[in-house]
């Protein structure tokens, strides 16, 4: 009888312990962080190339789980980017557009619980493109990781004094949740 | 106790998140040193890349274009600028004020002349023309002019008179360590270099005959000659995270025209460091050369440390320790680069033999 009773006590102890899954991850301005990371790369000659990494612009929205999925839309003002050179940033603003497109959006279409890998489509621009990446939650933190084809989007031939930058563009956004 | 100092310096530099030979642009993000200039181991002739980060990143102030060779009349006049880098020319005119408890001098340190004409995407022609100060004279030479063969992005190849790659190239041309290490302004030798480039680390090897038609100047107007001796000096730097850079140096080199001339050794390595996102960063370019002329190997130090801070864009605060030839100094140093093409500083330096204060106007074209 007392080792009933040790058992339905442990088991107790197993299922309180085990912790919800959340339905719905909401992301807000002062929960998370973007990084995105570009490398300058000469467009004459053989010059090094240089790293570049924007900063700034919250990720604002929400991703939810039903049936076994997340989804949701997560916007980015990107007119807070910056780059610590502000004629860099100035240039930027003026490739990305974003008078007329100050979000970007990332639609999460799948990404089935239990998995880091997602799959969606990232509007910039007014332009959609797929993307795939990943989302790691680990306790009340999540990390997502994608890379960007700067070649995808209506921005145009990035140069100044014979630099450009890489097609690719790797972004990276931390959030802390409080559930 | 002092080597344990610098380490220490070192050690930080290398675990703070974000570091530039010249170490402002390290700072900045810009590890290597071909985004601004033609060279592939930095100093001389801008790139058209240069010259725009000298308006935006360099200096306090800056109108649009005005790092270009014309001041931004040319841009002005035409409506566009100059991106191809096809043909690049600067000029290096500096002066210097020199107050010793020995007494006080006025140095013409340089009036120089450089030309860069890239041939194709491949091949670069790079000459130098001047006057330098000489001790109390002044000599006209032609310092620099190779031949540069880039044949992609990571490897190129360097014939001709020019500085070696060793350690950190820092621009100060007070800096007596270089000069101690055979590294210092005027030090341009023979050479072939092969450099290896990759995105976060770079190896350059050069071989060449210094030739002893070099001097070193001190604060009291000494200066000495060098022996002509062959040497291999090979630098690799690594930026192991973003504005952080980090290497090793190395050189051997004898003079094969003294019959039993020992081989002289000498190494070190460096570091360029931003301290985070604060206005702060850390330098360290430590040497240890080999004394085997008679009797044991003794290493001796040549070092030194900075500490710097950009509070305000173009205006730097320098505060620095030096030893070389067992003298140690002390050193502060405020820099400013007010406008695109100048570069003023006043720098105090003590040691026991006394003390020096430099005011060095430098014009950069």
């Amino acid at each position: 009888m007392h080792r009933l009773i040790a058992m339905a006590f442990i088991c107790f102890l197993s299922f309180a312990a085990a912790k919800e899954v959340p339905k719905k991850y909401t992301f807000t301005a002062g929960n998370n962080t973007l990084v995105w990371k570009a490398k300058g790369k000469a467009l004459v000659g053989n010059a090094s190339s240089f790293d570049i990494t924007g900063r700034g612009g919250f990720v604002e929205g929400e991703v939810s789980l039903s049936k076994g999925f997340y989804s949701g839309a997560l916007n980015v003002d990107v007119t807070g980017f910056k780059t610590e050179i502000e004629k860099r940033d100035k240039h930027l603003q003026e490739y990305l557009d974003s008078k007329q497109f100050p979000l970007a959006t990332l639609m999460i279409k799948k990404l089935a619980l239990g998995s880091d890998a997602f799959e969606g489509d990232l509007k910039i621009k007014g332009v959609s493109k797929p993307v795939s990446g990943t989302f790691s939650f680990k306790d009340d933190n999540l990390k997502a990781a994608f890379k960007v084809k700067v070649s995808d989007y209506p921005i145009g031939k990035v140069s100044y004094l014979g630099f450009g930058i890489e097609d690719e563009i790797a972004v990276e956004v931390d959030a802390h949740f409080i559930f | 106790m002092r080597t344990l100092f610098s380490s220490l310096i070192l050690l930080v530099a290398c675990l703070s998140c974000e570091v530039n030979a010249f170490p402002i642009m390290v700072k900045k993000g810009y590890p290597f040193c071909t985004s601004c200039h033609v060279s592939p181991t930095g100093g001389g002739v801008l790139t058209p890349y240069g010259r725009g980060s000298s308006e935006e990143m360099l200096s306090t102030w800056s109108y649009e274009n005005e790092g270009s060779e014309s001041h931004g009349a040319l841009e002005y006049l035409t409506g566009q600028r100059d991106d191809t880098g096809e043909l690049n020319f600067g000029a290096n005119i500096r002066s210097a004020r020199v107050q010793t408890d020995k007494g006080r001098r006025y140095i013409n340190m340089q009036k120089e002349f450089e030309m860069s004409l890239a041939l194709d995407d491949r091949l670069t022609l790079v000459g130098t023309v001047g006057e330098y100060a000489r001790g109390p004279e002044s000599v006209k030479e032609y310092r620099r002019r190779y031949v540069l063969y880039e044949s992609n992005e990571n490897v190129s190849i360097r014939v001709g008179k020019f500085i070696p790659a060793y350690g950190l190239n820092v621009d100060d041309h007070t800096l007596g360590v270089r000069s101690a290490l055979g590294y210092g302004e005027g030090s341009e030798s023979n050479n072939l270099e092969g450099t290896l480039r990759f995105s976060s680390s770079e190896i350059v090897v050069t071989s060449g005959v210094s030739k002893n038609s070099q001097f070193s100047e001190n604060h009291d107007g000494r200066y000495q000659l060098q022996t002509e001796e062959k040497f291999v000096a090979l630098r690799t730097s690594y930026s192991f995270v973003s504005k952080s850079l980090i290497g090793l140096s190395f050189q051997v080199k004898q003079d094969d025209r003294i019959p039993n001339a020992p081989v002289k050794t000498q190494f070190g390595f460096f570091g360029v460091s931003g301290i985070l996102s604060t206005p702060f960063y850390l330098m360290a370019d430590n040497n240890w050369k080999a004394l085997n002329d008679s009797g044991p190997i003794q290493w001796q130090p040549y070092l030194y440390d900075l500490v710097g801070a950009e509070f305000v864009q173009g205006v730097h605060l320098q505060l620095y320790y030096e030893r070389k030839n067992l003298l140690d100094e002390y050193g502060a140093k405020l820099q400013w680069f007010p406008r695109p093409h100048w570069d003023l500083s006043t720098t105090y330096e003590y040691s026991k033999l006394g003390y020096a204060a430099i005011f060095m106007v430098h014009y950069y074209l």
